[in-house]
């Protein structure tokens, strides 16, 4: 004891550095380079029944679902009984419940009512995780009747959430409706039983997607695709969505998946920008199967300057009408490297294509005003080693490759890493369209064995 | 007499000299192929890893309908060679047989390019 009273300071000031030193193994050390505030994603998991070719018992399927605390379905395909429907039911009212509304309050008295005025439990919304379902009455969407959908921009705009979700039992058959909704980031909208996703967000289509008359929003048919029974699987983490068919056993039949971070971000970041940096791509390799045509207004040796629009042929890739569904999809930046600090800026790590040295890009994006009115076009773009960007199918910028035709076996010139450089477009505003508008990049590397290939774009513009 | 003796043999010293400068101006002309005035030549950058062949076309034209030709027997043609550098991968070349070049089993010793229409309706021919 005296000992350790000669010598206190000294245990003191050990016991203190063992303390500090024993701090660290209840640390998370920062290994990206920063450290996240909240580690554990959102999710959730919610079930929905659409209209089907047999008749289903929705309360014995709710009952025996495993993992979904949360489901929907039109009114008149849940059967009234004797006992009250399930609290974790949620209805879309549809026309039996418009023959008969008191009932429908009564029987689901444990939804919210009058969200909006003179609406009652008709029209509702819910939070759930970190998506807000918004159940609406489809048949008072009419022209001249905004009161839904102004109902709809006021409640989104407030308190946003991640994920927003539009129920109706039937289609409004209002472009101005499906325009609305788009613009307010709504990323699914379930009708009987097919579904909607807004094509910027889609990243996995399902065996029948297809895309509809409404500019930006594409199809899954599940009511022709299945004659089984089955249940929709609608799983939320932090920005993904999985929609997901299953069975009566909880096989899954087909899916699809959407990313929503490109919507979110565009909205806060950049809100002058028809795409932002870190979209998501189509991607192609390059290939003799990938087809480009010879436009007859490109001197193809690059000595005269291009002198009309080109007109492009509808398999061509750069063309608007290309069909890339079965392109892959990636988030950006794109590329490859065996650089370790250059491997940390690419989200979507691209296989190196010893068959030729070019990746093909697509995306489509909408505009919804009259583009001539803009008083710049700016091209935002990080890329190694060069590249050609076509607008709308005619070409608009090109760096560090030659002049004239390239082809899929065409070599850059060698360049350094280009990080966000810009380039003014102003002279290709006309290249634009209000509605759908297509940017096509190819990017070339300048050898075949060069391991870097980098892609980013953003595309901004000035009124 | 002296003299004269000295002035004979500078003089076939003198005679030797030109003899040797006039074969030696015929031999440096016998050296270069003549330039046959119906075909033009292709300036070319050639490059190769074991997998590819890097052919770089310097000429101010586009070559179309060329035809590679590697180590005298594997064949490659192309609608358009365009201007600038162009990566061919070496499996791509094949015999008349259909046999493709194998890259493991075979090296690139040696390269022609034939192009039938160049430039003036010449053909353009390349070899090494």
């Amino acid at each position: 004891m005296a000992h350790l009273y000669k010598y206190k300071l000294f245990y003191m000031t050990s016991l203190l550095i063992f303390l500090l030193f024993g701090t660290l193994f209840i640390t998370n050390f920062p290994i990206q380079g920063y450290l996240q505030a909240n580690n554990a994603p959102v999710s959730f998991r919610i079930g929905y029944f659409g209209e089907q070719k047999n008749q289903l018992d929705l309360r014995d399927w709710m009952t025996h679902s495993k993992g979904v605390s949360l489901f929907a379905a039109a009114d008149h395909l849940f059967e009234k009984t004797d006992k009250l429907p399930l609290h974790s039911f949620f209805p879309v009212f549809d026309s039996s419940s418009a023959s008969s509304p008191e009932v429908f309050e009564q029987n689901y008295a444990y939804l919210p009512h009058n969200l909006l005025p003179s609406y009652g439990r008709s029209v509702y919304n819910i939070d759930y995780g970190n998506a807000r379902l918004f159940f609406l009455d489809a048949a008072k969407i009419t022209e001249g009747n905004n009161a839904q959908l102004d109902w709809l921009q006021k409640t989104v705009s407030e308190n946003k959430q991640v994920h927003n979700f539009v129920l109706l039992n039937q289609d409004p058959k209002l472009p101005a409706f499906w325009e609305t909704i788009r613009k307010l980031g709504v990323n699914l909208v379930l009708i009987q039983d097919n579904v909607y996703i807004p094509e910027a967000v889609l990243t996995q289509e399902a065996s029948e997607y297809r895309a509809t008359d409404y500019p930006g929003w594409g199809l899954w048919d599940v009511y022709h695709q299945f004659a089984q029974p089955h249940m929709l699987i609608i799983e939320g983490t932090d920005n993904n969505i999985t929609v997901t068919v299953q069975d009566q056993h909880g096989n899954g039949l087909d899916q699809l998946k959407q990313d929503v971070t490109s919507i979110r971000y565009a909205d806060r970041v950049n809100e002058s920008a028809y795409i932002s940096i870190q979209s998501l791509w189509h991607y192609h390799p390059g290939s003799k199967d990938i087809k480009a045509a010879v436009p007859k207004e490109l001197d193809i040796t690059g000595e005269n300057p291009i002198q009309k629009p080109f007109t492009l042929p509808a398999d061509d890739w750069r063309s608007p009408q290309y069909d890339d569904s079965s392109w892959e999809v990636g988030r950006a930046p794109l590329g490859h490297t065996i650089d370790k600090a250059d491997q940390r800026k690419i989200q979507k790590k691209l296989p190196i294509n010893g068959d030729s040295p070019v990746y093909y890009f697509r995306k489509t994006f909408v505009i919804d005003d009259d583009p001539s009115k803009l008083s710049n076009l700016l091209l935002h773009i990080s890329y190694e080693d060069g590249f050609i960007a076509y607008l709308n199918g005619s070409e608009i910028y090109r760096d560090s490759i030659r002049e004239g035709i390239v082809d899929y076996r065409s070599l850059a010139l060698p360049s350094e890493y280009n990080f966000y450089n810009i380039f003014s477009l102003k002279n290709h505003i006309n290249k634009l369209v209000k509605g759908t508008n297509t940017i096509a990049v190819e990017v070339h590397r300048s050898h075949p064995k060069a391991p870097n290939l980098l892609f980013d774009l953003s595309l901004s513009y000035e009124k | 007499m002296f003299g004269d003796h000295i002035l004979k043999r500078v003089r076939v010293y003198i005679a030797w000299k030109w003899l040797f400068a006039a074969l030696l101006i015929i031999s440096i002309s016998a050296c270069g192929k003549v330039n046959e005035s119906d075909e033009v030549d292709l300036i070319i950058a050639l490059s190769a890893t074991p997998e590819h062949i890097m052919i770089d076309n310097g000429n101010s034209y586009v070559w179309n309908n060329a035809k590679i030709t590697i180590n005298n027997s594997y064949f490659y043609e192309s609608d358009m060679i365009p201007r600038g550098g162009t990566s061919l991968n070496l499996t791509e070349f094949s015999k008349q047989d259909g046999t493709a070049f194998d890259p493991k089993k075979n090296r690139l010793y040696s390269v022609s390019i034939y192009v039938p229409d160049a430039l003036d309706g010449k053909p353009g021919v390349f070899n090494w």
